[in-house]
């Protein structure tokens, strides 16, 4: 009998929706707005896959220990998961040569070290590549697999619209491929209208969150906004966040 | 090693000025015994026309005679100039070790300055110039080349701004007391000396090099254009590139074509 696919957030109300109507690879795209949830959600996207397969978790905004920290609030185990801290392994270069630089200004330079025979310089010209990162870490995979990207915005940053929307393509074909989900996590507000509208093209479903006041309280909206072939399944849910994470009614 | 040159500062320079022999006879000649001490002059020309070999025959002739001589790189790497170099007979690579010569890499001060992008901001730019300044306060250079001047332009850009940058740099060269050759990258346009058109107004000096024709070979010609305090022949002359250094000799303008 075919195992059946782990839901995709673990939320069944949500899940119920996206669940049936969603290809054996998919990718998704979390966008909303500061303060709504997002961060949780992609968490708990990654926990809800845990035990399937390999699950693969890259935060920009967070460490690792804070990722893990969560995880553990929340009573999810964080083992299963790979959790990558992008946003260090791609700053700490930035951030050392900022400090070699700023301190060599300083103090001012010795004609010794621009001198010939001068140690080389730390090259900070070739950083890492994100997106390079991202599908070295994607294209061997044979078998299906859990994906979250927390978030794009630092692709965006260090790359181009063209080159995030490019492994966003390469992502989902991978994901087609083999099975498996990718939930990329987008903030609107300081992303170009183009490429949120040509990310919402490439996902299979888009989910945005809102915080929503109501009297004193607020509380988190889900707007389920696209499935791909399935418009009847847009709507929108109230959610709340527990102590086992984030719940929606609809 | 021989004795130093003599070379009283330029602010207190009395009588007759003080000549920074080049190190190639014939120029020395038409300067009337080298260039006046403390100027700073560019040394203009297109491609190959041996802007680079005249820099460093001029250098090395100063640190051979005891005068500390400093080569701001900022196209070619030192290492490779120092290959380079090992072909001419004026070069001395002992002279690396004693102090005498020192050969800076421009792209490692951008480097480590964090001054590596596309444009310099004012800022960067005095950042620079404080760094040189301080360069030659510690390497005590008196002969200095910037080799070149255009790719440092390049890097500012704005006109005002080079104005700015060509002032500064040569209040510092001036204050410092150095005699200094600027290479200026040209295309075979005439009429023009530098990027900008602003850096030959503030110098004190233009050597010209370029290429002709005679009997359908090319030929390296310098001329010089303008050197303060100076009369000199405007007359062009042929260069020769020989292992002992660069060699003029007169040109004679019948046998030539138009000038590239």
């Amino acid at each position: 009998m075919k195992e059946r696919p782990p839901p995709v957030f673990g939320i069944p109300e949500l899940d119920a929706v996206l669940g049936p109507a969603l290809p054996a690879g998919w990718l998704g795209l979390l966008t909303g707005s500061p303060g709504s949830g997002t961060h949780l959600l992609a968490k708990q996207a990654a926990h809800a896959a845990a035990g399937s397969g390999p699950v693969l978790y890259y935060a920009t905004h967070e460490s690792a220990a804070e990722v893990t920290r969560v995880f553990e609030s929340f009573g999810w185990d964080p083992l299963p998961i790979t959790i990558a801290d992008l946003g260090r392994e791609l700053h700490q270069e930035q951030l050392d040569r900022d400090i070699a630089v700023g301190r060599a200004r300083a103090r001012g330079l010795a004609l010794a070290e621009a001198a010939l025979g001068a140690p080389a310089v730390p090259s900070g010209a070739y950083p890492p590549s994100l997106a390079g990162r991202l599908l070295t870490d994607v294209a061997p995979r044979d078998a299906p697999f859990r994906l979250v990207l927390d978030s794009l915005d630092l692709l965006l940053e260090r790359g181009s619209a063209e080159e995030t929307t490019r492994v966003a393509r390469q992502i989902r074909h991978q994901a087609l491929a083999v099975g498996g989900g990718a939930l990329l996590v987008l903030h609107p507000a300081v992303t170009e209208p183009r490429t949120v509208a040509l990310l919402e093209v490439i996902a299979d479903f888009v989910v945005h969150l809102d915080l929503v006041e109501d009297g004193t309280q607020f509380y988190p909206s889900f707007l389920l906004r696209k499935v791909r072939n399935h418009p009847e399944c847009a709507r929108r849910f109230r959610g709340s966040v527990t102590g086992r994470g984030m719940e929606a009614q609809f | 090693m021989a004795p130093p040159e003599p070379g009283p500062h330029p602010a207190t320079a009395r009588g007759p000025r003080d000549r920074c022999s080049t190190g190639i006879e014939a120029l020395d000649n038409i300067l009337e015994g080298g260039i006046p001490r403390g100027s700073t002059v560019l040394v203009a020309g297109s491609v190959g026309t041996g802007k680079t070999t005249l820099s460093l025959e001029f250098l090395l002739h100063g640190a051979e005679r005891g005068e500390r001589s400093l080569f701001l790189s900022v196209t070619e790497p030192a290492a490779k100039l120092v290959e380079n170099m090992r072909s001419f007979e004026f070069f001395r690579e002992e002279l690396l070790g004693t102090g005498m010569l020192t050969l800076v890499d421009i792209p490692v001060v951008y480097e480590r300055l964090g001054l590596d992008h596309e444009e310099m901001r004012p800022d960067e730019i005095r950042i620079f110039l404080a760094t040189l300044d301080a360069f030659l306060t510690e390497s005590r250079a008196r002969r200095v080349v910037l080799d070149s001047l255009t790719s440092l332009a390049y890097r500012i850009q704005r006109e005002e701004r080079i104005r700015d940058f060509m002032l500064r740099l040569s209040e510092i060269l001036t204050a410092h007391g150095c005699t200094t050759l600027l290479v200026s990258e040209i295309g075979p346009q005439p009429g023009r000396y530098s990027l900008r058109g602003v850096e030959e107004a503030i110098v004190d000096g233009v050597l010209l090099l370029g290429n002709a024709r005679r009997h359908g070979d090319i030929l390296r010609v310098l001329q010089v254009i303008k050197m303060r305090g100076t009369p000199h022949s405007r007359a062009q002359y042929v260069v020769e590139m020989t292992p002992i250094g660069l060699l003029l000799a007169p040109h004679f303008q019948g046998e030539s074509g138009p000038e590239e």
